[in-house]
């Protein structure tokens, strides 16, 4: 029996037993017929997982019919594409009108256990293989796969009302009409129009319907330019007279910024949604051209909102993010954004991710492009299901965009719809697509277009008119065109019109700051100890920590008794003070909360109690707004792009990324050069990010030396040569002015106040504050609590207050400086006994630059030589933002002499020899009064 | 062993008939006559003796024995429906193990944490017999024999197996140290092959002397961290502790890779255990390691240098497990986790391109990972992604992860999204294993499968080393504020080396004594070593080259001349590709009529023997692959150009995917030319690129950036590479940047590719006047700086610096700032006399006008560079000044030609100096330009500016500003009292 079993099994003959009677041949029989039943209906539960695994990749997505949208035309050998597949599974035709009962995972049967093989197979074609393509059994949870099953596989699930059809039909009419209309009036304006994918106006509007539903008020998008003009007008309702007369090359700017391209801007806009009735507020967030890197900006946006509103579970807010497929497959952010996307401090609760793929990347072709079948394989990583649509099959497309809209707000995760479209024109509307795409290009001549082809539709159904769609078009036509009249009246632009982020109340009506002036941001007394004993104490009961760090927390009680403060100290003392006035503190970066040089300790961990941690700055006062402290993943460029969404949600906190290293931020660089310094001018929005910056020479390589502050200087938008004008209100109007505030700050006192000026500024503009390594634990680099009380302030030049300053004339040199070499300059000067002949004086805020200080300062030591002294390399540090500014205030009169290392390509030596020697070779030159003798300037 | 506990048939007496109506019923219950349905249905579902004859049966036969044989057949199977139940169970069970036994598989050696940050067992895993149920099976169908489906091996020769064995055999395969994530892979065959490698029973055995060989290794690993933390206890290494068995594990995977063909291995890691990877993979010496402990140690001349945990090498030797030749060389690298991935790929890739191994079987790349930055950066994901392009691939790359379960202080919950590190590699469908490090067999288990993998499929495999930091991030740091428990583990964890040892001693296949020879054995040379590097007093970064060039300099590493040829070619060459340039070298091959017109252009002024942009680009090319340099191209669209001017890939318009390169149809030995779309990234991309050019330096290699300012995405590789990377690894590269760069209203994007930022990197020193008499200042000044940036005005001017690039006898990067209108501006033409033999590069080109045949009569002298030139023309033209005003263009910005511009300044003794530009004020040349230009007229002079004031972004979004700018900038260099009052 055995081998007659088997036989059933491996189908191939094999020596019978000798003595076989017939009963048990029969048996065997019968036995051969019920393995082949259990052989059958194992085959079938295979193929039905085949189909729910590997469905998408025959399904019919691509409108064109000509590319494979898995860049794939293989058929997966175990779907029945034809009868004598069945092989696959040892099944033949005669199988396919036998039974099955059909297992858990599967609800094709609908109320049915059982189907015939031929039903099971159509149903799951229909399913599977038709316009849309799931791609989720890589999910490792069954409940997951088990809920996108239902969705999708119980039969007649897709169907809609004819009021339905309709809205769908009057939103692709929007869509169509308004790039007909822009393509009519400025046949030669780039506009990045959305033919070959106007699906998307529907797609998204169904996301928000179905969202708005389940409770979301908020929306926060990202796109980037493709079709970002339609959004704005038939999305988030923008008047069409703003967007028209943008096209308007004459156009003038109204003078608050030097402002960006069309379909680049913001967009904030609250209304009420027509179908579900309920308020909802929409902001599309401002965009450079770096695909992409608005992502986790978008995401930092969507956090912080949640925050405010209390919405820790992302059931009132959320976000969308629109990618093209080129972009979605290339720029790792997107990958930096999906890695946040279920970090605790940095969820938003789930992000809906629309994907305009359009299957090409401006001439490049998909298979040139990526390495992954689809452009969406990244949301595999964080097991977000993926579901792929024949963008010109508008119902699928709106059927998959609610189902991922209710999948976020059931699961609370990501989700991708892959609208797999294609581009009617060329990159832009002047580009030449059929150089390099020929033939696809002839498909897409002879493409109708999607609206026409739903038109037809449901006329044939008898669901419109004709007579009524072409009324649909006229009125949204006459719209357009009322709207193309009144915005030949527009003569001048306002930027401001088009803020994705206004802080209501923080301006006065006009937009303009509430005064020109900052108060002092020095605390009382108690205060600066009450923080100081909680920053030296456990606030929790029971909670046992290292006692490493009980030594630290001994120091911190220390130097409040000494009315003593080092950096870390400092910190606490502006962090704490501002949470007490409501300012809510985030810090996020890596490893920041012990922080990278151990000096922070902003989270305690119980040294017996897992993941037990407590939270001292938490503990200070009753009232007191919420500190976030948050170790991020190991990204920088999704970080920082995260934290400056977040501090673009409100000017009432906090908000500061730390590098690990300050080199480390060149990797954020889109987000500093294309956000941070440009977003004011670019966009009129306001952001008080502040960069934390460890930098300093310390011998320590090439690496983790230099924060790189010459790049930060120059790009600050002061002029070197403009020689200002000392108005009563230099200071504050000087950081009205500027594009960004660059600090370095020699004692933690100054640390101090410049944090809380941060805050207590009647404007937002990012702060770079180079800070300190070896210093955090330098003896001397400590403040009195005498710098930091009530009336004192941020010190943007830091005078010589020694012997030299006592008896100015005496002084036969002046050195600048700025930051940690100030303290190797001190120590040089006193064990070389020059303190008479040589002052020292710090500059802490650098740009913008402290003209009037540096002034006074310079007139007051008539008879000595400048000099700067840095201890970076001379194409590096500061020396080349600081001496024309120099020679500016000082009318050229006198020289500023350069004191510092040699120009280098890289920041630093990675030999220490070399360092000490280099280092001790400018000392000389500093001390050294004779150095500049008979050299011109 | 109960084969056949489930036979119901055996125990049944026989009537045919009812069997065939029941076979019949279970097959399709439609087939049979309705009374059987209802009979069979109603036995099926349980009804007790009797009540299932509620109809009469319609037996022709009739007889009572045969109600009751159906009855007892019906009785004896109402297990037939559940056998198919059973059975599907089963095969759902057996996948459920494929995809999700790595979920509970003993991944961490410390038993502390779970490595998929999730300590939920899944609900389709046997954890214990009560699961059974969610299979709808129970403890006693443990002993019931179940056929396998054919997509597992875990029955070795059987096809069957009690569902107690195939749980066992399961959870062997699938949840002891290994971890196998495969089952999202897309492909039938390579699961299969990955189930047969790791379910197949006893597949993982290993003999004695296989055994011994680990052993060794890991004395090796251990104790060269063990030494250096004797001799230098206070000093940063970034030891391997807690991950030793990733000496074995590499060379694991280096030596059955060297079994299979390969004789070339190029590898990246970040600085965590990297000198033991020195040490005891590559085999650099270990007095050079060791001297670099040394902090009196000084630096011979040849750079500023780097830490020691960053730098590369290179060496050649036999490995002996195969006997075989094998290169090996590790990549340097900076702080910036996983910057080295691309780069790593882009040299594997030309290693392969001129070895001729278009299928990787000779070169292969491994890329060492850290768990916390896998996740995090997202170049591992720009990097995975060029895995398989055709122009890109290099065929399969081993990734290794050191995931030690932290990063820095950072837990891994609070480090990534995805349950593992690795679910990148899901992306491009690359296998991941898992495995406990502690169990040093699996890992080489683990890493020899992935080098077969590799060889076998050429595609990624990730093995993930689960494993531990037993000191801090470095040696200095405290883990225990952050980290308390697991560190209370760490401190308990027994070391991998003892516990192998002690296996292996108990197993008898080492004894004590053994053992503690080799360990006294590796200590001695150590100590040798320690002994020699003392003498070291010097130390040559040369040594630490991760890419020699042999052949390329003197064997003093110095450039065999310091003169360029001239970079002119003869009229019949540049007539010949012009003529190539402008037709279809392929027969039958349809263009679209447009491109038809832009070759009959290219036609016409080879006819007039003139140059536009393109042109000049194809003369350089086709004129260096004639003389046997390879030329790669590479960049987001730039076969067409980002401005459809290049054309260098033809598509056929009837014949889909047909394309030609005439650029490959110029001569008969050429060398060939490779111009590849990339994927759209820059910072992958750029890094790729990099690497490929360090392999050779008889290659052009260029990247072209699609907009100049979206380099910034790829800043790292610029600032830690291709700038500082001679100075820190005495390493040439001569890559070359094309970014295109120009203020023309389109707003603040797509405007400015930051020139000022290139030029802030330069090393040289603005205040110091050079040595002009020197004999070959050009050079001399070129072999000295960090890179050359550039910004023709012309097309012969480009076409030279192109090809000066190969021509001169060292490399260094060359940035470009390449036009977007001149491309195409009727007057932006070179004709072929500035082209010829004799002509060279322009470093400056001085007024040729009006202005300089009376000098002394003009007023002013306008330095500038690129574009704006044009527009300077145009409108002192306009003014009617072209006597009064003199225009100089300075096309190599870096190193500055202080040389010709002096001369240029003395021409004009009556002119006031001004610098003209349209970028922004803090941005464009000024900057740089200024101080070096005083310097060059000994400050006698002043030089003012004309250009657009500082500003925040590189250029206004609004049109209408735009032009007003420019007006104003043209009004200030025309307007000759301008400067008037200033001082």
């Amino acid at each position: 029996f055995r081998e007659a079993s088997e036989e059933a099994f491996s189908g191939s003959a094999q020596p019978r037993p000798p003595s076989v009677v017939h009963e048990s041949r029969s048996a065997v029989s019968s036995r051969t017929k019920t393995s082949k039943l259990v052989e059958d209906h194992l085959a079938v539960q295979s193929l039905i997982r085949a189909y729910q695994i590997r469905g998408h990749h025959v399904a019919q997505l691509d409108p064109l019919g000509i590319l494979d949208a898995d860049l794939d035309s293989f058929v997966p050998s175990d779907l029945i594409t034809t009868i004598d597949k069945l092989a696959f599974y040892d099944l033949q035709e005669a199988d396919l009108d036998k039974e099955f009962q059909l297992p858990t995972t599967t609800f094709i049967g609908g109320s049915e256990n059982t189907l015939s093989l031929r039903e099971i197979i159509r149903r799951l074609e229909n399913t599977y293989c038709q316009h849309i393509g799931l791609e989720f059994m890589f999910i490792n949870d069954v409940e997951q796969c088990q809920w996108i099953r239902q969705k999708f596989e119980t039969p007649g699930v897709m169907q809609f009302s004819s009021e339905e059809k309709r809205t769908l039909l009057a939103r692709l009419v929007r869509s169509m009409r308004f790039e007909d209309f822009l393509a009519r009036k400025w046949s030669s304006e780039k506009r990045f129009g959305l033919e070959g994918c106007e699906v998307m106006i529907p797609a998204l509007k169904t996301i928000i319907d179905k969202s708005s539903e389940m409770g979301i008020e908020n929306v926060i998008l990202g796109m980037p330019h493709r079709g970002r003009l339609n959004v704005l007008a038939n999305v988030i309702r923008k008047d069409l007279e703003q967007i028209f007369c943008q096209f308007d090359p004459k156009l003038e700017a109204a003078d608050e910024g030097s402002g960006d391209v069309k379909y680049h801007l913001g967009m904030y806009h609250e209304r009420i949604n027509r179908v579900t009735n309920r308020n909802i507020t929409l902001s599309l967030v401002a965009n450079p051209s770096h695909l992409e890197a608005v992502d986790p900006v978008v995401q930092g946006k969507t956090k912080a909102e949640q925050f405010y509103r209390g919405d820790a579970q992302g059931k009132k807010v959320m976000s969308i993010l629109v990618h093209g497929d080129a972009a979605f497959a290339g720029q790792g952010v997107v990958y930096e954004t999906f890695h946040l996307s279920d970090l605790p401090s940095y969820t938003t609760n789930g992000t809906v991710h629309v994907v305009v793929n359009n299957q090409i990347g401006f001439t490049t072709d998909p298979r040139m492009a990526r390495s992954s079948p689809y452009p969406t394989d990244v949301a595999r990583v964080v097991n977000a299901p993926i579901f792929h649509v024949n963008a010109d099959d508008p119902e699928a497309v709106i059927y998959v965009c609610s189902v991922a809209a209710e999948w976020r707000n059931t699961f609370n995760k990501d989700v991708v719809v892959d609208l797999v479209c294609y581009r009617r024109r060329g990159h832009n509307e002047m580009d030449e697509p059929m150089f390099t795409q020929p033939l696809m290009y002839k498909q897409i001549h002879r493409q109708v277009p999607v609206l026409k082809k739903y038109a037809d539709k449901l006329i044939a159904e008898g669901t419109v008119t004709l007579q009524e769609f072409e009324e649909e078009i006229a009125k949204y036509d006459r719209i357009c065109e009322e709207a193309y009249g009144r915005s030949k009246d527009k003569k001048i632009l306002h930027i401001k019109h088009w803020l994705d982020s206004p802080w209501p109340g923080f301006f006065n009506v006009d937009g303009e700051p509430k005064s020109m002036t900052c108060p002092a941001t020095g605390i009382p007394e108690d205060m600066l100890t009450h923080i100081g004993s909680v920053a030296s104490s456990v606030p929790l009961e029971d909670f046992k920590i290292h006692t490493g760090l009980s030594r630290i927390l001994r120091g911190r009680a220390d130097m409040t008794k000494n009315r003593t403060v080092d950096w870390a100290l400092a910190e606490y003392m502006a962090f704490g003070s501002l949470l007490k006035e409501g300012i809510h503190v985030r810090l996020s970066g890596q490893d920041v909360e012990r922080g990278t040089f151990s000096h922070r300790h902003h989270v305690l961990h119980d040294q017996e109690v897992d993941r037990r941690t407590c939270v001292p700055m938490n503990h200070l006062w009753p009232d007191q707004a919420p500190y976030t402290v948050c170790n991020s993943s190991l990204s920088e460029y999704g970080v920082l792009g995260f934290e400056l969404g977040y501090a673009m949600a409100s000017p009432n906190a906090l908000v500061l990324w730390e590098a690990q290293f300050g080199d480390f931020h060149n990797t954020a660089q889109c987000i500093i050069d294309q956000f941070i310094s440009t977003g004011q001018a670019k966009w009129v929005r306001h952001n008080g990010i502040v960069l934390l910056l460890p930098h300093g020479m310390e011998g320590m390589g090439p690496e983790h030396s230099s924060a790189r502050p010459e790049r930060f200087l120059q790009m600050s938008n002061d002029d070197s040569d403009a020689y200002p004008a000392f108005t009563k209100d230099f200071e504050v109007s000087q950081l009205y002015d500027c594009n960004w505030i660059v600090v370095n700050c020699s004692t933690p006192a100054n640390y101090f106040h410049v944090l809380r000026r941060q805050i207590l500024l009647p404007f937002r503009k990012p702060l770079i504050i180079f800070t300190p390594k070896s210093l955090l634990r330098h003896p001397e680099a400590k403040s009195s609590f005498d710098q930091m009380v009530s009336g004192t302030s941020f010190q943007r030049v830091i005078p010589e207050d020694g012997a030299a300053a006592r008896a100015p004339e005496q002084v036969q040199r002046l050195i600048f400086c700025t930051g940690k070499v100030y303290y190797d300059l001190v120590k040089e000067r006193s064990s070389q006994d020059l303190e008479e002949k040589v002052a020292i004086t710090r500059l802490e805020q650098i740009s913008p630059f402290p003209f009037d200080l540096i002034k006074q300062e310079a007139e007051k030591y008539p008879g000595a030589e400048l000099a700067w002294c840095q201890e970076e390399h001379k194409n590096m540090g500061y020396y080349d933002y600081i001496s024309p500014r120099f020679m500016t205030i000082l009318r050229r009169a006198r020289p500023i002499w350069y004191v510092g290392r040699d120009p280098a390509a890289a920041p630093a030596t990675g030999n220490r020899n070399t360092h000490l020697v280099s280092l001790k070779k400018f000392l000389d030159t500093a001390f050294n009064l004779q150095a500049f003798e008979g050299k011109t300037f | 062993s109960a084969p056949v506990a489930a036979e119901p048939f055996l125990s049944g007496t026989s009537s045919n008939y009812v069997e065939e109506m029941y076979c019949a019923w279970l097959e399709n219950p439609k087939s049979v006559h309705k009374s059987w349905d209802i009979f069979f249905r109603n036995t099926n579902a349980g009804a007790p003796p009797g009540t299932a004859y509620q109809s009469p049966l319609p037996l022709s036969r009739g007889s009572l024995a045969a109600v009751a044989h159906a009855q007892s057949l019906v009785e004896a199977q109402p297990n037939v429906d559940k056998l198919v139940e059973d059975h599907l169970a089963v095969q759902s069970l057996i996948r459920a193990y494929q995809i999700r036994g790595h979920h509970v598989a003993q991944l961490d050696p410390l038993g502390i944490l779970d490595a998929d940050l999730d300590s939920s067992v899944p609900a389709d895993i046997i954890s214990s017999t009560d699961k059974l149920g969610f299979y709808g099976l129970d403890e006693s169908d443990l002993d019931k024999v179940f056929h396998l489906p054919t997509t597992t091996f875990i029955g070795g020769q059987e096809s069957a197996l009690p569902l107690r064995e195939i749980i066992r055999r399961l959870e062997m395969a699938y949840c002891q140290h290994i971890g196998v994530e495969f089952m999202f892979i897309n492909d039938l065959e390579q699961c299969q092959w990955i189930r047969q490698k790791f379910e197949t029973p006893g597949i993982m055995q290993f003999t004695n002397e296989e055994k011994r060989t680990l052993l060794a290794r890991l004395v090796r690993s251990t104790r060269f961290e063990e030494f250096l933390q004797r001799k230098w206890s206070s000093e940063k290494r970034f030891g391997l502790e807690g991950c030793e068995v990733l000496i074995p594990a590499l060379k694991t995977i280096i030596d059955k890779s060297s079994e299979n063909g390969v004789d070339y291995v190029i590898m990246g890691m970040p600085h965590r255990g990297r000198l033991n990877v020195l040490a005891n993979v590559i085999r650099k010496e270990l007095e050079q390691i060791f001297c670099q402990f040394d902090s009196k140690l000084e630096a011979a001349d040849e750079g500023s240098g780097d830490v020691k945990y960053h730098l590369g090498m290179y060496h050649r030797r036999i490995n002996r497990v195969t006997d075989r030749n094998i290169t090996l060389s590790l990549v340097a690298n900076p702080s910036h986790l996983e910057a080295a991935d691309p780069v790593v790929m882009g040299k594997t890739k030309a290693e392969q391109f001129y070895c001729g191994d278009t299928e990787g079987k000779k070169v292969m790349s491994i890329l060492l990972h850290g768990d916390a930055a896998f996740a995090g950066q997202g170049i591992v994901y720009e990097t995975f992604h060029l895995s398989d392009l055709p122009s890109y691939t290099t065929h399969g790359t081993v990734h290794v992860v050191v995931n030690n379960q932290i990063g820095f202080t950072t837990d891994p919950r609070m480090a990534r999204s995805s349950p593992y590190p690795t679910d990148v590699a899901r992306v491009v469908n690359a296998p991941i294993f898992h495995v406990n490090s502690d169990d040093p067999e699996a890992v080489m288990y683990v890493c020899k499968v992935a080098a077969e993998w590799r060889s076998t499929f050429h595609k990624d495999v990730v093995v993930d080393l689960v494993c531990y930091r037993r000191n801090g991030h470095n040696e200095m740091d405290e883990p225990m504020f952050t980290q308390p428990l697991m560190y209370k583990q760490i401190r308990k964890q027994k070391p991998v080396l003892q516990k192998y040892a002690e296996l292996l001693v108990s197993q008898g296949v080492v004894n004590q004594p053994e053992y503690e020879e080799e360990i006294s054995k590796y200590d001695k040379i150590c100590e040798e070593a320690f002994a020699r590097s003392k003498d070291e007093k010097i130390l040559h970064i040369k040594h630490w080259l991760d890419s020699p060039w042999p052949g390329f300099f003197t064997l003093d590493g110095q450039p065999r001349s310091m003169s360029c040829p001239s970079t002119g070619l003869t009229e019949d060459i540049l007539t010949h590709i012009g003529n190539v340039a402008s037709s279809v070298p392929v027969e039958n091959f349809t263009i679209h009529g447009g491109l038809s017109r832009i070759l009959k252009t290219r036609g016409e002024m080879v006819k007039n023997r003139t140059v536009d942009w393109a042109l000049a680009e194809y003369m350089a090319f086709g004129s260096l692959l004639k003389e046997g340099i390879h030329i790669r191209l590479s960049g987001q669209d730039v076969e067409r150009g980002t401005f459809s001017h290049r054309h260098h890939v033809l598509h056929d318009q009837n014949v889909d995917k047909r394309t030609c390169i005439p650029m490959n149809h110029l001569w008969p030995n050429q060398a060939p030319y490779t111009v590849c779309n990339s994927s759209l990234s820059e910072y992958g991309v750029l890094g790729f690129e990099l690497g490929f050019a360090m392999a050779s330096p008889n290659a052009l290699v260029l990247w072209e950036a699609q907009f100049g300012d979206f380099h910034n995405t790829a800043q790292c590789i610029i600032d830690q590479f291709i700038c500082p990377g001679q100075a820190k690894w005495v390493r040439q590269n001569g890559i070359v940047l094309l970014l295109p760069h120009g203020m023309e209203g389109m707003g603040p994007e797509h405007s400015s590719a930051r020139p000022e930022r290139f030029l802030q990197m330069c090393n040289d020193d603005p205040d110091v006047l050079p040595d002009l008499k020197e004999a070959n200042f050009d050079i001399n000044q070129l072999y000295d700086c960090n890179w050359v940036v550039v910004n023709c005005s012309t097309p012969g001017n480009f076409f030279h610096v192109l090809r000066r690039q190969i021509l001169l006898p060292f490399r260094k990067p060359l940035i470009i700032f390449t036009p977007k209108s001149l491309l195409r501006h009727p007057e932006a033409r070179s004709s072929f006399d500035e082209m010829l033999p004799g002509t060279h590069f322009q470093r400056v080109i001085p007024e040729d006008g009006p202005a300089a045949q009376n000098p002394e009569n003009v007023k002013r002298l306008l330095f500038c560079t690129g574009k704006v030139y044009y527009d300077l023309t145009r409108e002192r033209k306009a003014r009617d000044m072209v006597g009064q005003v003199a225009i100089t263009r300075i096309e190599q910005l870096s190193p500055f030609p202080f040389d010709l511009l002096l001369k240029e300044v003395q021409k004009y003794p009556n002119a006031e100096l001004a610098w003209c530009q349209e970028e922004h004020k803090n941005q464009g040349y000024y900057d740089y330009v200024k101080p070096r230009l005083r310097t060059t007229i000994s400050r006698a002079k002043p030089v003012w500016y004309a250009g657009r004031d500082p500003a925040a972004a590189p250029a206004t979004g609004n049109k209408k500003t735009h032009l007003t700018e420019l007006q104003r900038l043209l009004d200030t260099a025309f307007d000759l009292d301008v400067f008037k009052n200033f001082s």
